[in-house]
This record gives structure tokens, sequence and C-alpha cells, in this order.
């Protein structure tokens, strides 16, 4: 398990190639190396970012275009569509036989949703804790 | 006997309250563990009081040595129970197997999602939030399938929970826990609230772990409710099973970690134990009868 602050830059490679390709697609425009850097968490250094950037190109999973002095980086998208249309079946698939999938969140009663909105908005104050 | 039948109703009613003082994995592992015994419970009372039941017919009863009346005195299981008994057992084997077959057909079906997929990380286009932990067929590497929207809803930190989360569920092979409460749950429907704690605690234990993957238990706290506030937006699917789990979570995540306190299992433990003295008094004397029988 991860501990400490240190052991971030030791992260698996795998995992951070992750964070990248999700900085990538999460932005609405292609990000310099500088960009995603600054995304992914200046405690890594810029080289690192950069040799991640050019593995995920020549793995075909980044899409790399002249910018300047230097390149942006977008996600390649061909897969995606192709992805999302197989992941409409499954999700249709698994509705219809009422298969539950591993998720990260489900849908929420609208009282719920009212606390975790407060909860997000005055997030910084208050330390939570004392139930 | 037939009191039996009570016992995983206690069990199942007394475990949520066990289950909110221990940490998710003891808690995961505790309600796998309850459910397995009481799936194995029910299918050995089951085929006991099929057995007891049934041995009034037929050629056992022909070549037997005893008489009708003797017979009906040692074992008290009238017929009739010994039917439904059989028909039930019968139902459970298709209840089984036609949940095990759902499984496999959508772990097929996942994992033609993520073919072809050469990272971690599988995005697919779709502008409401999704993210699915997909295990990977026998030899490949699990895979997180995540919507691009989802990666929009979140800033960067909160996608480092989300992936965490995720690689969580892959590491500590959460679908085997979730194959063992859906075949629980086809045995003996009883059990359909333990298996919803399950999978409850199941997320629980990824949320744990992403908060210790980012050293930030607030910060996780934040990325799932800003996850699951995303899902809000765009009306949510008629067919959402709702359920207060992303409250709860958000609010455990705030709150101090939860210390496993062995104390608390006592209540559980003695229903079961109770359940199991019944079922091994049972046995006494279902082997009782069925050697006067065959014998």
């Amino acid at each position: 398990m991860p501990g400490g602050e240190g052991s971030r830059a030791r992260r698996a490679a795998g995992a951070l190639e992750s964070e990248v390709m999700a900085a990538l697609w999460a932005a609405p425009a292609p990000l310099s190396g500088a960009a995603v850097h600054e995304a992914v968490g200046t405690d890594l250094s810029y080289k690192t970012v950069l040799t991640v950037l050019t593995r995920l190109h020549e793995k075909g999973l980044a899409e790399r275009a002249a910018s300047g002095r230097g390149h942006v980086y977008s996600p390649r998208r061909a897969h995606a569509e192709l992805t999302a249309e197989r992941m409409n079946v499954a999700l249709r698939e698994a509705r219809d036989r009422g298969a539950a999938l591993q998720r990260f969140v489900t849908t929420l009663e609208p009282e719920d949703a009212a606390a975790l909105r407060a909860m997000l908005d005055d997030g910084d104050h208050s330390q939570g804790g004392r139930l | 006997m037939y009191l039996a039948l009570l016992l995983p109703v206690l069990a199942v009613r007394g475990l949520p309250l066990a289950g909110r003082r221990l940490a998710p994995p003891a808690a995961v592992r505790l309600l796998c563990a309850v459910a397995t015994a009481v799936g194995a419970g029910t299918l050995w009372g089951l085929v006991m009081v099929a057995g007891a039941g049934l041995s009034h017919l037929g050629e056992i009863l022909e070549h037997s040595p005893l008489s009708a009346a003797q017979l009906r005195r040692l074992d008290p299981v009238p017929r009739i129970a010994g039917l439904i008994a059989a028909v039930l057992l019968a139902v459970i084997v298709v209840r089984v197997a036609s949940a095990l077959y759902r499984r496999g057909r959508l772990r097929r079906v996942m994992n033609g999602v993520v073919a072809g997929a050469r990272g971690e990380l599988v995005v697919f286009t779709d502008p409401s939030p999704h993210a699915y932990a997909v295990t990977g067929a026998i030899g490949q590497p699990g895979r997180i399938v995540v919507s691009d929207g989802m990666l929009r809803a979140l800033d960067a930190e909160e996608r480092r929970v989300l992936l965490a989360h995720e690689r969580a569920h892959l590491a500590h092979r959460h679908h085997r826990y979730q194959a063992v409460a859906a075949v629980a749950v086809a045995i003996n429907p009883v059990l359909i609230r333990l298996r919803d704690q399950i999978t409850f605690q199941l997320e629980r234990w990824a949320d744990e772990d992403a908060a210790t993957a980012v050293a930030d238990r607030e910060l996780a706290a934040r990325s799932l409710a800003r996850a699951a506030l995303a899902a809000v937006r765009p009306a949510p699917p008629a067919l959402a099973f709702s359920d207060r789990g992303v409250h709860g979570r958000v609010r455990a995540l705030r709150s101090a970690p939860t210390v496993t306190r062995p104390l608390s299992l006592l209540p559980t433990l003695a229903v079961l134990g109770a359940g199991i003295a019944v079922l091994a008094d049972a046995t006494i004397a279902f082997l009782r009868v069925a050697g006067a029988v065959l014998g």
C-alpha cells in the first residue's frame, strides 16, 4: 500500500499512465506537457510526465500534434466510440437481467443530493467527523 | 427444527449493526461467512426434511424392516413437508444456475467491452458519469472502464481517488465476494438485505483504500460526493435501484476510520451458533432415522 508522499513518485507506471490519460480525456482541448504535469501533480518531475506522454503516444493511446516549440496531446478517440457501443450493449444487458455491476456511485435520493451539495459547498470550513 | 427457519432472519437483522462496528474488509468477510453458513444450512436443512419426509414412500418402505407405524414414530416429518422441501430444492437449483449464468454472461459482455484495450484505463464516450471495475478473463489484467463524462466531472485529485477506488475493487478481487452473496441469495432470499450490506461494505472497502492511496479522507469523500452529484443532473435511469449508499459512504469517510472491535461480533456469533446447534441436532436425528430405515 502506498503510504506516504514519497511513494507517489514510485507508483506503478500503469497507474501513472491511467492518470495522465484521465487528464487528457477530462480536458476540453489538447494539453501541453506542462499542463499535464500541472494536472497530475507537481510532486512528479516534468521529465517523468513527458516520458509517460511519449509512451502513451507510442502505444497509440494519445495523439500528438506540434504546437509552438513543443507538442500538445489529446486522447485517441476512435477506440472510445467502439467501446461506448459495446458498453451500451453491456449496460442494457445488465439492466434487463437485473445483474449488478460494481459501480462507483449509484443514484441519489433528492435529500441526500442536497446534503452532499451542502457538504461540497462548505466542505473547506467544517472538519466533519463528529456524528 | 422448524424454528431454525427463523434464525437466518435474526442473523440478517443483527448484522448491519455489527457491520457498522467493523472495518470494511472484516465486515465483508464476516457477512460473506454468514451468507455462506446460512446458505449451506438452508440447503442441508431442506435435504434432511426432504429425505425424512419422502422416506415414507416407495421401495424403502417396502423393504424396510420397520412397520409404517414404527417409521412414523421415529420420524415426525410429514410427507407433505418432505415434498415441499424437495420442490424448494429444485427451485433453488434453478435459481443458483440462473444467477451463475447471469454473472458469467455479464462478465463475458464486459470482457468484450475492454477487448483490445492497451492500458489499465478504458474510456468510453458518454456524457453521463459511469465508472466500473472489470475483472479480466483468466490471465488478463483487470480494467477500469470510465465514461469521459465522469472524468470531466472531477478534478485531477478527484480522478486519482476514482482510479484508486476501482483499482481496489480489482486488487482485492471484490467480484468473488459478490458471487458468494449472489449464490447465497439464490439459495435463500432472506439474505437479500445481507447481500446489499455486502455490496455497500465492498464500496466502503474500496473507498477506504482510495483514501489511503491519496492520504486524504476528506478528498476521498469530496470525490465521491462530486461523482454522485454529477450522476444526478441527467435524469436518473428509471430502473435505478435507489439506495442511500453514497451518502452513507461519504459520511463514513468523513468520520474517524472504523476500528474492528471483536466483541461486537458476539450477538451474531451467538445466533449462528444456535443455528448450527439446531441443525446438528436435526442431523443426528436424521442420521438415526436413516440408519434405522436402511439397516
